[in-house]
């Protein structure tokens, strides 16, 4: 009796739009009920559990598209040997998928279970604090992830008896940047040349000091705002092969209101040590000030090198940026001033 | 009358089912009976084996990647077909694991199967019925084989009429038995297959009694599902700045009149209300729109329909909490958070000017950052000392004015200091601050007599000595820095002196900034020491900048005292 009640029933339901009534009543309807998410862990799939009441009523479907992508993608309901039915959507990325679940009736009309495209559900994915930082130095370096930096500077620390004690650096830096932990890497060439008496004297001899190096460096971003720069290099001077290194600690963001401290060393020419404070609240104008104490051009006679310096820089273009120095400092004698140009390019 | 309950959903699921097919799955389940949507169409038929598939979610422990993997639990019969659908039966242990949306697949080939119910009436034998012998011969064969094809595709109301304008039409027809059960079972199906649309199309409280069904099923296929009137997904932390959709299942809908979601951040002290709006099957939906640091909190209230609103999830005591992540969003600028301070100060104790023997000049250059925290602020700065001086006595009784002694030994001493430093400040309480202050620099000083201030820059520097001046010097602030505040210091600079000093600081009017300063110090020698009182007055006319005068009156005793002064630019941005 069964058997044939199921081979009577088939092809009747097949032709059940042709038998309507004058007035036909809506078309029998599925429920679904799930616990809706609101967040998802990112790199996970979202697995939606769901238990469906007349399921074979209507062709059910999980439809999402991750947050700001325009196309729609359908996600039928699979059942589980456990019971509930199931609808996976792949790994979810920041920042999240919208979805909702709807059904086709017998009728063909779309029937809304929750949500829908207008005013879908939100599954926030949080990205890692690092994907966060990315995000916003993306935007800050308008994507532009490579530099090229030409910075030179020269100070004059005078000398009691007006003999030459100065120098002049340049450094030429090509800098790429990740924006993750490991922030930047850079390479460059550099040259640090002066004089500097050998003792403090009248009729010091003042002979010429100088160094030639290149470096490689890297920028650590150990917290979103301590970074940790460090250096090394192999150099030529005046007295034949060796080597440099460089560390600096900045607390707060290079680019913004900071605090940087460092020590520098080139062999031959000896340590620079500074503290720079650097703020941005007057904008575009990026101000800093640094003590610097040091050695260069590898002085013997005192070691008392110190220098305020006060620089501003200006980013023209999003591409261009100067920026300019000044100093003012002694070692041996009254204080005297020095200054500086840079420039970078990013692309 | 359960097997007709649930050909009264396979009636509903067919049509969606006719759509373009989907893998094939059982439809229903009645005692040994599996009824599977593949039929005569599929090649499938009585005698075929159909294996059953179910489906589990796996994790591969290595990737952390879910999939839907299926496997065969074991292998069904069919025993009957029609052209869509087939019945199946499965042996003991077997059958108790079949559910309904189960996967089947057909094992062997395809096979060309004939509809049975055909079948059935072609094969039947009529009973003879006696006619008249002048009549023409009725052939009741015929017309039953022609009214089962005018059924076939038809529905069941069509059907109950084709049959029973064929027993009208030919009463003596020999199917009349199997006409009459068919009938029968017709009108059962219609009457079934009308109760399942009627449940499908059912009225609300049906529907809240299937809905609180199905989220039993749910919780108990789930126990992470909350068992309270409405149920949400945990949220263990949210973005700060993003608003928040939240959405809650009804398990209940009979119980939930209206419901409302009150929010906070942590700390605040009230909660902000939102009605939760109805959508879909069984949901209610809202949004937290304040997200901040460093936690959200909430709670949901629910009313009945005809009573007083009640928390269900959390409450206004103990409210449910949302980890804010900390913000990395850098913010603008901000205003008046750094200071630039160039000032001179000409301190003159004698009273003589540039023809004394007791005057120095002091300029700093400052450079301050408010950091606010941990550190308040920091300063950098650059400073000069330049002078002479000697014991007040000496220079005080020396009738040529010369610092000499009583034998004529010059006493006095010219200094020049030149440093930097760094400044932290710290903030004890809201109002007070400690300022702590390291030095390094370079002091020369020239004890040798004459008013040559460059003598120890030249090649003969007899008199001249030349050290590192180190010092440093700590403050402590009562009061607002950019406001009313009192200062108190010490300082010490090797080879320079000591200063010892008390600051008010005020603004009379708001443009105008006055400090009145007393100093006591032994600068710009260690020698004797003197009191200043140090008047400074500035004029802010600009946001960002203003300048300041001071005056300045000190004495190192009634006869040894002098008036000068200095200015200031002040920068603040």
């Amino acid at each position: 009796m069964k058997l044939l009640a199921i081979m009577m029933l088939i092809p009747a339901v097949a032709f059940a739009d042709e038998a309507a009534a004058p007035a036909p009543e809506p078309a029998p309807h599925a429920l679904v009920v799930h616990v809706p998410p609101s967040t998802s862990p990112i790199g996970e799939p979202i697995t939606l559990e769901a238990m469906l009441d007349a399921p074979y009523a209507e062709a059910l479907t999980v439809t999402w598209h991750a947050i700001g992508e325009r196309a729609w993608h359908d996600e039928p309901f699979e059942r589980s040997s456990a019971g509930p039915w199931y609808a996976t959507l792949p790994p979810a990325s920041a920042p999240g998928v919208e979805y909702f679940i709807h059904g086709r009736d017998a009728s063909g009309g779309d029937v809304a279970h929750f949500a829908s495209a207008r005013a879908p559900q939100v599954i926030a994915v949080e990205p890692s604090l690092v994907d966060r930082l990315e995000a916003i130095d993306r935007v800050r370096e308008n994507d532009l992830r490579n530099h090229v930096a030409l910075d030179v500077i020269e100070h004059d620390f005078g000398n009691r008896y007006d003999l030459a004690d100065h120098f002049t650096r340049g450094e030429l830096t090509y800098t790429h940047e990740f924006w993750r932990v490991l922030h930047s890497i850079g390479f460059g060439f550099g040259d640090i040349t002066g004089r500097t008496p050998l003792m403090s004297a009248a009729d010091a001899e003042t002979p010429l000091h100088a160094s030639r190096y290149g470096f490689g460096e890297i920028r650590l971003r150990l917290h979103p705002s301590v970074f940790i720069d460090g250096r090394a290099g192999m150099a030529v001077s005046q007295n034949g092969f060796g080597g440099t290194v460089r560390g600096q600690v900045t607390f707060g963001k290079p680019w913004r209101s900071c605090v940087q401290v460092g020590i520098d060393y080139l062999s031959d020419l000896g340590p620079t040590a500074w503290v720079r404070l650097q703020w941005d609240t007057a904008p575009p104008v990026l101000m800093g000030a640094s003590v610097v104490r040091t050695d260069l051009p590898g002085a013997v006679l005192s070691r008392s090198g110190v220098y305020l310096a006060y620089d501003v820089g200006y980013r023209i273009t999003p591409r261009v940026s100067v920026k300019a120095q000044v100093s003012y400092g002694p070692r041996d004698g009254s204080a005297h001033v020095g200054g500086g140009l840079g420039t970078a390019l990013s692309f | 009358m359960r097997t007709l309950t649930i050909l009264g959903l396979l009636l509903v699921a067919v049509p969606a089912l006719a759509e373009p097919r989907g893998e094939p799955v059982v439809l229903a389940v009645d005692g040994k009976d599996i009824y599977v949507d593949l039929g005569a169409k599929d090649g499938v038929g009585a005698g075929a084996q159909l294996e059953l598939l179910h489906e589990v979610i796996a994790t591969d422990p290595t990737t952390g990647k879910q999939l839907h993997d299926r496997f065969a639990l074991g292998t069904l019969a069919v025993t009957r077909s029609g052209d869509g659908a087939s019945v199946a039966h499965a042996d003991g242990e077997l059958a108790k694991r079949v559910l309904a949306g189960d996967h089947v697949r057909l094992v062997g080939d395809k096979k060309t199967f004939v509809d049975p119910w055909q079948a059935q009436v072609e094969a039947s034998h009529p009973i003879a019925v006696p006619a008249n012998p002048a009549a023409p011969p009725i052939d009741h064969s015929a017309l039953a084989r022609d009214a089962w094809q005018a059924t076939l595709g038809q529905p069941p109301e069509q059907r109950i009429a084709r049959w029973q304008e064929l027993l009208a039409s030919d009463p003596q027809t020999g199917y009349r038995r199997a006409i009459e059960t068919e009938l029968a079972s017709l009108r059962t199906q219609i009457r079934d297959r009308d109760t399942a649309l009627a449940r499908a199309r059912s009225s609300t409280n049906d529907r809240a009694a299937r809905i609180a069904e199905l989220s039993y099923a749910l919780a108990q296929a789930d126990p992470m599902v909350e068992r309270a009137v409405i149920a949400t997904a945990p949220i263990a932390t949210a973005l700060p700045g993003q608003p928040l959709g939240i959405a809650f299942l009804v398990r209940a809908p009979d119980k939930v009149g209206q419901a409302f979601l009150y929010t906070r951040t942590r700390g605040e002290i009230g909660f902000h209300r939102s009605e939760l709006a109805r959508d879909g099957d069984a949901y209610l939906r809202g949004r937290i729109e304040n997200v901040q640091a460093p936690a959200v909190e909430w709670y949901v209230e629910v009313a009945p329909p005809h009573g007083d609103a009640r928390p269900v999830l959390g409450s206004i005591a103990e409210p449910r909490t949302i980890e804010v992540s900390e913000s990395v969003v850098e913010p603008p600028p901000a205003a008046n958070r750094s200071h630039i301070d160039l000032h001179v100060d000409y301190v003159d104790f004698d009273g003589r000017f540039s023809k004394g023997y007791d005057q120095y000049y002091q300029a700093e250059g400052d450079f301050m950052y408010r950091f606010l925290d941990p550190i308040y602020s920091m300063r950098l700065g650059f400073g000069t000392l330049s002078g002479v001086g000697g014991p007040r006595d000496v220079i005080d009784h020396d009738p040529r004015s010369m610092c000499t002694d009583a034998s004529g030994v010059y006493q006095c001493k010219r200094v020049d200091f030149s440093y930097v430093y760094t400044e932290l400040e710290f903030r004890l309480r809201p109002q007070i601050a400690v300022m702590v202050r390291p030095q390094l620099g370079v002091l020369t000083t020239d004890s040798r007599p004459g008013d040559d201030a460059k003598h120890c820059q030249s090649r003969d520097t007899t008199g001249c000595q030349f050290l590192t001046g180190a010092g440093g010097r700590i403050r402590l602030r009562l009061g607002e820095e950019q406001a009313t505040n009192l200062v108190l210091g010490a300082s010490f600079s090797r080879g320079v002196g000591t200063l010892l000093e008390a600051a008010y600081h005020w603004l009379p009017a708001p443009v105008v900034p006055v400090q009145i300063t007393v100093q006591v110090t032994d600068q710009p020698v260690i020698e004797d020491f003197g009191v200043r009182l140090v008047g400074d007055v500035g004029y802010r006319k600009l946001g960002w900048f203003y300048p300041s005068a001071r005056v300045s009156y000190q004495a190192r005793g009634l006869d040894h005292t002098g008036v000068s002064g200095g200015m200031a630019m002040n920068f603040d941005w």
